[in-house]
């Protein structure tokens, strides 16, 4: 691990200033001490942002939820609104990790963590996600846990969150603070695709400190949850997951919100799913026709050519969950 | 019965908190003690205190100091930035009941209690550590009486 | 076993370390506290062959708290004197540093000392090194294997042909690592010429003889201490280059020297189960009895050693048929040695039988078990020598009733319950018996405690628990009166805590040594006027609860304490042996499970969960229950990683280990271990050992994969050869 200094900031004003002087913000650290200690990042600075007032899960005023940067997975996963109005962020949260890591991470920090790609953690393995322009030796590598959608020639690796999973679904937003005072990003919008630049993964700039997770009010009532498949029952990344939130009224679906995660370089949303099942009624059939686009676009790898296959599956597997068997 | 380790395996206790002479600005010291505490600076390993000519000519990496409860105990040391909580307890406090199995988050071994929530002692940094309340396995139990855990 | 009466032996006694161990006092290799120790940290090579043109130490040497860094470049010669003992395979093992080769992706090119673990670690990261890289040879399927090992009976192929049934599959089984909790760790000091090493070993006579022979020192200016081992599962077996490196770097830097293993290096570091690609025929009638088996396995080794594991006894001897061809090749691979991993041999063989064993009876439309039994072997045909004891089919007989086999789905994909098939399989487990020569001492003190103090281990198992049994016993204390000690080479010697040797052989050191106590104190007070037991006939007095007395009528005694201070003895000792199996032997000697298993199929992502599994052993004596049943658990687990989801994997284009952590190489999770229980037979087999004893430790594993493979097949209808069975192969 490279030295590095170490500060605590108690506002925000304090921590953008040691932001805009390069500190790199640390909270549950539970990416960044792991990712230090194989010498992947070296950041100099670390300023300690555990102790900013970001901790809180609100009520929006139309029916929505925020959910602050500094919330941990264990508290947003345990916290009742976030259990009765997204069951599917409160399951992506449990199914993830270890209740240790759990205690340790945030919410902000989760959407940041990086991808568990062995090549990019090993220092001595060609990555262009951590060294542009030296290759991917995943590509033609072990692969198995790699993208099947959203790659580029550059990078193939999957992002590892869950609830980030469940955020693209529901369309969150990501609120941002920076020098230049607050924005908001669309879900879509906050996790990048590697295209030539895999080195950037995140909209984020230098210094900007996320403050919340906002998820827009959405009809009810409204059934949600996560389905993760993976080799052993618990602790594993996702080889595929499903995300699904449908509103039901009047025997037909009025609005469906539909990603998967364990298969994209992002979290992968499904419009082309959620248009099919908009307007049908619940049914097996209709379940299974959705997904019949579920995997378009997919460029499996040597080692990963069920994923198409099992993401269909995967993703009909959770409808049948969320929306009731017929 | 058998819960004494044979003579063999111990070796004769150290005394481990050796004040160094003079503070220098190349080796971080801790200009306080805390009651039960032990005094570290960056480069003591087992109570013997290396002067700067000893060990590397480059400036020491930047430690902080950090004051911290460790089983009741309030402890306050000083030490390398990088250094883990579990490196904190094995090798600095002698707390070896919280083990390494990976250093990586991935086993549990490193389980230790911070203000009552489980974490990972490994991915913890040790000087993000200021007033909490540590307890680890050696800290569970009620004097003979052993947690549900154990 | 003794005319002593059993009250420690057989019960269900908790651990007598548990509470050192829950309470974080028992201390293993990197914890010993001692004096000065600096830290030393690997350099791995990051090629996988080749030679090191270079190595550039100075920015590593500039850091605060690096000591020194030591090379083939600056190390000095080590004499490596010639050690075949010690569990080194045939070949030439790996020299720390004595050339510029680099021979497998990961091995030390270098080490690095510093006075803080932080500075040691960065140390290591900073130092250059520079290659001059070929591509390794790492894929068993594309190197040229050596020589075969043969093995024949009768005319396989003629028995082949005239078979009305013939089946000829191949299997392949992932390379697994041991993956013990704790990672190898060695604490090294010098004392002038003298080497103390507190260190993570299976075997303290062994590490010390390595080191002795590494060196060029006498034995005795070595000593090895290992009283707690965080799991071993044979990975502790040998003595790894990472222990000369401690006591290396130890030595040029006068400083105790602390060096534990990444969890990454340890899969390059000590050792793993090779990876197989095993080819079976079978030839038999139409009522399933068996007429030949060919079996034809390879599996890889290093390029510098030849490891070999017992693979060929399952095939020789398990079941009945008049023709057997072997044929056993080891592959030469750029990789590091493999080491024997629980139950090495049957645990991969056992798979591969037990799987086409499966096959023949659908094929037939025979029940698995009554395949079986039709092919029970009235000897060792291929020694010819009768069983000791063998009762397998009891296991079979029980388990079928205890499990409710009688309820399998007698067709493949035959149950559902909603998403999922479910289905039950079962395989039969076999692990020969070993033993070795071991010595222990025992001391009778006159406050009527004893001291029992052996070289052995206790790697989990429960040797320190199961030891004070016998002793208990067999001196007649309570189990609070026995101290028992092992983990020094100072200590009377035994061979390596591993093979399920060590109760058969130190369990019955130390009972004799403690009979000899007894009998040395029996034939005091006999003839002892003053002794109650004047006089008695020295074979009716018996010991119980620290005192001495007439078979029959306990009144007319007296206490240990007693006698020996009224003769002013301050101590009874003796030296207790067992010399090993007997030369030649005259039974054979094994192990035997039938253990089943149900499984639950998802029917449409493929995903395999276990249910249920039970075990039924055939191990002799049990010594001791709470620890047996502990031992069958950990057999399951690791069986169920075997089955679904172990598997070390190795790119090949440069011979990295891809998945080298516990993240990425799975083994069971708790919510991966369902309903887990075992049986064992009841008695004795007092051919084995004084104990009745035939091996425990492994014979648990053995049987388990195959046991879940078979429960996917009757589930799915779906039969894979591959292990681990992964859901993209039942998709």
């Amino acid at each position: 691990m490279y030295p590095f200094a170490y500060t605590r900031v108690s506002d925000t004003r304090e921590a953008l200033n040691a932001g805009r002087r390069g500190g790199r913000y640390i909270a549950g650290g539970t990416t960044l001490v792991d990712l230090m200690r194989e010498t992947v990042e070296r950041p100099e600075t670390l300023v300690d942002i555990s102790g900013l007032p970001l901790r809180e899960v609100t009520a929006t005023e139309r029916g929505g939820l925020r959910i602050g940067a500094l919330v941990t997975m264990s508290q947003a996963a345990a916290d009742r609104k976030v259990r009765s109005l997204y069951p599917v962020i409160s399951e992506a949260l449990e199914l993830s990790a270890s209740a240790q890591l759990r205690n340790m991470a945030t919410i902000g920090g989760n959407i940041m963590q990086r991808t568990r790609c062995t090549y990019f953690r090993d220092v001595t393995a060609a990555c262009n996600k951590r060294e542009p322009g030296s290759g991917c030796a995943a590509r033609e590598g072990f692969n198995r846990m790699h993208a099947i959608l959203g790659t580029s020639d550059d990078c193939v690796a999957t992002h590892p969150s869950d609830v980030a999973v469940a955020f693209a679904a529901l369309e969150a937003s990501v609120h941002l603070l920076g020098p230049d005072g607050e924005r908001t990003l669309p879900f879509a919008d906050f996790l990048l695709r590697p295209g030539s630049t895999p080195n950037r993964e995140q909209a984020v700039q230098r210094g900007e400190l996320i403050t919340a997770v906002e998820i827009p009010a959405l009809p009810r009532p409204l059934r949600s949850g996560y389905l993760k498949v993976r080799d052993r029952q618990s602790y594993e990344f996702a080889l595929t997951s499903a995300a699904v939130a449908l509103h039901v009224s009047g025997g037909v679906i009025r609005e469906a919100k539909v990603a998967a995660g364990g298969v994209g370089t992002v979290p992968w949303k499904l419009p082309a799913v959620e248009q099919h099942l908009v307007g049908e009624r619940p049914s097996e059939a209709l379940w299974a026709a959705a997904v019949a686009r579920a995997a378009e676009g997919a460029r499996p790898l040597r080692h990963n050519r069920f994923k198409p296959e099992l993401l269909q599956r995967t993703v009909e597997r959770q409808l049948r969950i969320v929306g009731g068997t017929k | 019965m058998s819960t004494d380790l044979p003579e063999s395996a111990v070796p004769p206790p150290t005394d481990s908190s050796e004040p160094s002479s003079a503070p220098t600005r190349r080796t971080f010291i801790a200009t306080s003690t805390a009651v039960g505490g032990v005094v570290l600076a960056g480069g003591v390993i087992g109570g013997t205190l290396l002067g700067p000519e000893e060990a590397g000519a480059a400036a020491a990496a930047p430690s902080s100091r950090v004051s911290l409860t460790v089983n009741g105990t309030r402890r306050t040391v000083t030490v390398d930035n990088r250094t883990s909580l579990l490196d904190l307890l094995r090798e600095y406090f002698g707390l070896t009941g919280s083990k390494k199995g990976c250093n990586a988050g991935a086993c549990g071994a490193c389980t230790v209690l911070v203000d009552g929530h489980r974490v990972n002692a490994c991915l913890t940094l040790a000087v993000r550590m200021e007033g909490v309340e540590v307890t680890t396995i050696e800290g569970l139990a009620d004097g003979d009486q052993l947690h549900p855990l154990q | 076993m003794s005319p002593q009466p059993q009250a420690a032996v057989g019960a269900p006694l908790s651990r007598v370390d548990g509470r050192l161990k829950v309470t974080g006092q028992a201390l293993y290799a990197a914890e010993h506290d001692v004096d000065g120790a600096v830290h030393a940290v690997i350099v791995d090579a990051s090629i996988g062959r080749g030679r090191i043109t270079s190595i550039d130490t100075r920015d590593a040497e500039a850091h605060r708290g690096v000591l020194r860094v030591i090379h083939h470049g600056n190390a000095p010669r080590l004499p490596y004197r010639d050690n075949s003992g010690s569990n080194n395979p045939a070949g030439r093992r790996l020299r720390v540093f004595q050339d510029d080769r680099v021979l497998f992706h990961g091995q030390p090119v270098a080490v690095v000392v510093a006075t803080t673990l932080e500075a040691a670690q960065h140390g290591a990261s900073l130092v250059k090194v520079e290659y001059d890289a070929e591509r390794p040879s790492t894929d068993l399927a594309e190197a040229e294997p050596g020589e075969p090992t043969t093995y024949a009976r009768g005319d396989a192929e003629a028995g082949l042909r005239s078979s009305d049934v013939r089946l000829e599959l191949t299997y392949h089984l992932a390379r697994n690592h041991h993956n013990a909790m704790e990672p190898h760790a060695t604490i090294a000091r010098w004392d002038g010429n003298r080497l103390t090493v507190w260190d993570k070993t299976q075997w303290v006579m062994g590490t010390r003889d390595e080191l002795a022979a590494v060196f060029g020192l006498a034995q005795d200016s070595v000593r090895v201490i290992s009283p707690f081992v965080g799991g071993g599962f044979g990975s502790g077996l040998r003595c790894w280059p990472h222990v000369p490196i401690a006591a290396l770097a130890a030595r040029e830097t006068g400083r105790p020297v602390k060096l534990v293993l990444s969890r990454k290096q340890m899969y390059f570091g000590v050792g793993f189960r090779p990876s197989y690609e095993y080819r079976l025929r079978l030839g038999s009638d139409r009522r399933g009895r068996l007429a030949a088996m060919v079996h034809e396995m390879d599996h890889e080794t290093s390029s510098y050693e030849t490891f070999v594991e017992g693979i060929l006894d399952p095939g020789r001897m398990l079941y009945s048929m008049p023709h057997v061809r072997q044929a056993y090749r080891t592959v030469p691979l750029d990789v590091s040695t493999p080491i024997w991993m629980r139950g090495p041999g049957p645990a991969t063989a056992s798979y591969v039988i037990e799987s086409a064993l499966d096959e023949l009876a659908n094929e037939l439309g025979i029940d698995p078990i009554e395949l079986r039994r039709r092919n029970e072997p009235a000897e060792d045909e291929s020694s010819g020598l009768p069983w000791s004891t063998r009762r397998l089919r009891e296991c079979y007989t029980v388990g079928a009733r205890e499990f409710g086999w009688d309820r399998r789905p007698t067709r493949p994909r035959s149950r559902r319950e909603g998403d999922w098939l479910i289905g039950m399989g079962m395989a039969a487990g076999v692990y020969h018996t070993a033993r070795m020569p071991a010595e222990a001492r025992v001391r009778l003190d006159a406050d009527g405690t004893a001291v029992v103090e052996t070289a052995s281990s206790d790697m989990g198992p429960g040797t320190y628990t199961s030891h004070t049994q016998v002793a208990a016993d067999a001196l007649g204390l309570t189990m609070r009166a026995v101290t028992f000690r092992l983990g020094d080479s100072l200590y009377p010697q035994t061979g390596p805590h591993g093979g399920s040797m060590t109760m058969a052989s130190v369990g019955s050191a130390v009972l004799d040594g403690c009979n000899r106590v007894r009998r040395q104190a029996i034939e005091l007070a006999v003839e002892d006027e003053e002794s109650p037991l004047y006089g008695v006939a020295a074979e009716d007095v018996v010991a119980r609860s620290g005192r001495l007395h007439v078979r029959n009528n306990p009144a007319r005694g007296e206490a240990y304490q007693r006698l020996l201070t009224r003769n002013n003895r301050s101590r009874i000792e003796a030296r207790g042996s067992y010399t090993g199996p007997s030369s030649p032997e005259r039974h054979s000697f094994h192990a035997y499970n039938a253990t089943f298993a149900e499984v639950a199929v998802d029917a449409t992502l493929g995903l395999v969960r276990v249910r249920r599994i039970l075990g039924v052993y055939d191990a002799g004596r049990i010594i001791s229950p709470k620890l047996a049943d502990s031992q069958a658990i950990g057999g399951m687990v690791g069986g169920i990683g075997q089955a679904l989801l172990e598997h070390t994997v190795t790119d090949h284009r440069d011979g990295r280990i891809v998945n080298a952590g516990l993240a990425d190489y799975l083994v069971p999770v708790n919510a991966d271990v369902p309903d887990l229980r075992a049986i064992y037979l009841e008695g004795e087999d007092m051919e084995a050992d004084p104990l009745g004893v035939k091996g425990l430790g492994e014979v648990v594993m053995v049987g388990v994969a195959p046991a879940i493979a078979n429960a996917v097949f009757n589930a799915t209808g779906r039969r894979v050869r591959d292990l681990p069975i992964t859901a993209e192969a039942l998709l």
